[in-house]
């Protein structure tokens, strides 16, 4: 449908639903969630945003942007029964021109599920909902069914996965987890059953220590960026005079990275991929919470691998094709570019990884001083986060930030050289209610 | 002559101590009776109070249970809005916070344990062994008499038990004679008293007098903390063993 009708229908429709959906859900359970406002600001370098992963600034960035963002939740239910429904309004960028306009959004079910006990011992999840598990701040190896989480944001709350979670709880120190998980919808016209993966997670706590047990299998084992790989994953937590030592594993049949393999095809590496994580937390008793963690990224990309994709972003012909006048030409190359940027995620990108994560409550003043350190030891970035988050009400939080990249050993094809971005602050409003 | 005066002493003195130390364990387990409960429900609201400035109330439920010979507590928080549902499960030492903000449940090391629940003067480890009793971690010594809001009180110290993941450095409780109820307990940390909390307003709740008011003094910074208890249920029906999982943490929104 074009015309002004579809404009209608596309404007109004989404949050016609949006209301539909909540009205009635609201009126039988609690409705809550929350707004939140980011005005980001980008510090351009001498070549302004363009890089290797941006020429000639083909994202269009603008010196400001602001992001909204509204979380609204419904939750239902008391005793054994109970409904999660999560779901994110965003706006959504042109796909052309990359600019935001009012009336286009998005809207993300993060969440939809029921739950039902049966007596002390059995728990069923039906929906879209959060197997997130592990032990690490920025990483979680043992977590092999969820997408990777941002380790520059691991705060950020990921999409559920579709599945059937059984949950068995034969006491109170053991916790068996089943579940089953489909692939992400991307067609929207469901998934074949050779997509399912069948999973499990065994937690054992006793005197200080908790042991996890994770395990993954794919019916098809076939390659599928947006689904889980195969594997198996185990961690420890254990509490040593007051602080808390950790460790995670994983090994998978292969990655969920792109690798470039030889003439240039884009495919994820077979494993066994490995990856590992060890980590310690305290809390001094003056509040100040500190975590540090080492990460080594099986899936991550050593200087040959990253030589090769930087080679390909830099293709003569690639870039000349991006700018063709020939439209078809110039989406194509433009498609065939963005597959190439998938690999780039930072705080994933490299092998080794140290992060030391700080947090300071000012209970005096309601807010909170809070750093993050990410140093990739291979590529030589440095992602330094620092925030102040003050807690001005019951419902109203503000949050001032700076987020910056630097390349200490000069490697062109590290993260921070890569980045068109290096140097961001923002100001953040977020109401919850 | 003196050496045997010397033994004799010594001996009155060893023979006296543990029937002193068993008749402070006494007080303490009769003063412990009035949190516990086989199973515990509360709903309570905290107001944090810094100088002049009043936050705004976080209401929050508690539920506690013994499982396995082990005291485990639940607390989520019920508002400000910013805080629905965050909530902590401890169960003996171990702790598992659960975020609102992600919804994520992480496991945290016991020095975690001593740090503010929500920004109040009470540490997690207040909070969720405030139900246990105090018997369980410290040993208790009776230092003698004092008064109290008019009142004959025992004056009690108490000390970590071996072995015990006890908070706090000392513990002086201060417990009414005639009832034994704790009315006024002060926290040492290296040596200096670091805050005092006053329980009040009792109440009769299934034959248990329990106090309803609570009031922290942090004496480290001009901050205090009331707690007011809206409702009590001992033996309650909604205290169950499957709240007291990380899989319940997980499901609670």
């Amino acid at each position: 449908m074009t015309g002004p009708a579809a404009a209608l229908i596309r404007r109004v429709l989404p949050g016609l639903l949006f209301v539909l959906l909540l009205l009635p859900a609201g009126a039988q359970g609690t409705l809550r969630g929350e707004y939140a406002i980011t005005g980001t600001g980008y510090l351009s370098g001498s070549d302004g945003y363009t890089s290797s992963l941006n020429p000639g600034n083909l994202a269009n960035l603008k010196d400001l942007s602001f992001q909204h963002r509204l979380s609204t939740r419904v939750s239902a239910g008391e005793g054994t029964a109970f409904l999660d429904l999560l779901i994110d309004l965003t706006p959504l960028a042109e796909p052309l021109s990359g600019g935001v306009s009012p009336e286009l959004f998005n809207l993300a079910l993060m969440r939809g599920a029921v739950s039902w006990y049966m007596g002390d011992g059995f728990k069923i999840t039906l929906g879209r909902q959060s197997l997130l598990t592990g032990y690490g701040y920025g990483w979680n190896p043992l977590d092999l069914a969820n997408p990777l989480k941002d380790p520059v944001d691991p705060e950020a709350e990921l999409a559920g996965v579709d599945g059937v979670t059984v949950h068995l709880l034969p006491g109170s120190s053991l916790n068996l987890k089943l579940y089953g998980i489909a692939d992400p919808e991307v067609s929207g016209a469901g998934v074949d059953y050779e997509t399912i993966s069948l999973g499990g997670e065994a937690s054992l706590v006793g005197a200080g220590t908790e042991l996890k047990v994770t395990g993954l299998y794919r019916f098809d084992g076939e390659e599928n960026l947006d689904g889980p790989t195969a594997g198996l994953g185990a961690g420890i937590f254990t509490d040593i005079g007051g602080a808390g030592f950790y460790a995670e594993a994983s090994l998978r049949n292969r990655s969920r990275t792109l690798f470039i393999q030889p003439g240039g095809v884009l495919e994820t590496k077979a494993g066994p991929v490995w990856s590992a994580l060890g980590g310690a937390e305290y809390t001094f008793p003056g509040g100040l919470f500190v975590t540090a963690e080492y990460y080594y990224n099986g899936e991550g990309y050593n200087r040959e691998e990253r030589e090769d994709i930087l080679s390909a972003l830099e293709d003569p012909s690639l870039l000349e094709a991006l700018g063709s006048f020939d439209q078809d030409i110039a989406a194509g190359a433009a498609a065939e570019f963005a597959a190439l940027t998938e690999p780039y995620r930072p705080g994933c990108y490299s092998r080794h990884y140290g992060l030391v994560s700080l947090v300071y409550p000012l209970y005096d003043q309601n807010m909170d001083l809070s750093g993050t350190l990410l140093y990739s030891f291979d590529a030589g970035t440095l992602a330094l986060q620092p925030r102040i988050i003050w807690y001005a009400s019951g419902g109203l939080t503000l949050e001032a930030a700076y987020g910056g990249l630097f390349d200490l050993t000069g490697d062109e094809a590290g993260e921070a050289a890569l980045a068109p971005v290096k140097h961001a602050v923002s100001l953040t409003g977020r109401f919850s209610f | 002559m003196k050496k045997t005066l010397s033994l004799f002493l010594t001996g009155i003195i060893f023979l006296l101590a543990p029937l002193s130390a068993q008749s402070a364990e006494d007080i303490i387990r009769r003063a412990d009776k009035a949190l516990q409960g086989p199973r515990l429900y509360s709903v309570s609201s905290l107001t944090i109070h810094r100088g002049d400035d009043v936050q705004p109330p976080q209401v929050m439920e508690g539920f506690g249970m013994e499982i396995d010979g082990k005291y485990h507590s639940l607390t989520v928080y019920r508002e400000p809005a910013r805080m629905r549902g965050t909530a902590y499960l401890m169960a003996g030492d171990d702790l598992w916070v659960r975020f609102s903000t992600t919804g994520r449940v992480r496991k945290l090391s016991s020095s975690a344990r001593k740090n503010s629940a929500g920004g109040s003067d009470l540490s997690y480890a207040d909070m969720g062994e405030g139900n246990q009793g105090i018997g369980s971690k410290y040993q208790a010594v009776l230092r003698g008499r004092t008064r109290l809001e008019g009142q004959e009180c025992f004056e009690v110290e108490l000390t970590p038990r071996r072995g015990s993941a006890a908070p706090y450095e000392k513990v002086v409780a201060t417990i009414s004679v005639e009832e034994y109820r704790y009315l006024q307990i002060e926290y040492f940390e290296a040596g200096a008293r670091i805050k005092t909390m006053a329980l009040g307003n009792y109440r009769t709740v299934d034959d248990t007098a329990y106090p309803f008011r609570m009031e922290m003094v942090s004496h480290t910074r001009d901050s205090r903390t009331v707690i007011e208890t809206t409702t009590v249920e001992l033996d309650s029906p909604r205290v169950e063993p499957r709240l007291f999982t990380t899989a319940y943490l997980e499901s609670l929104r």
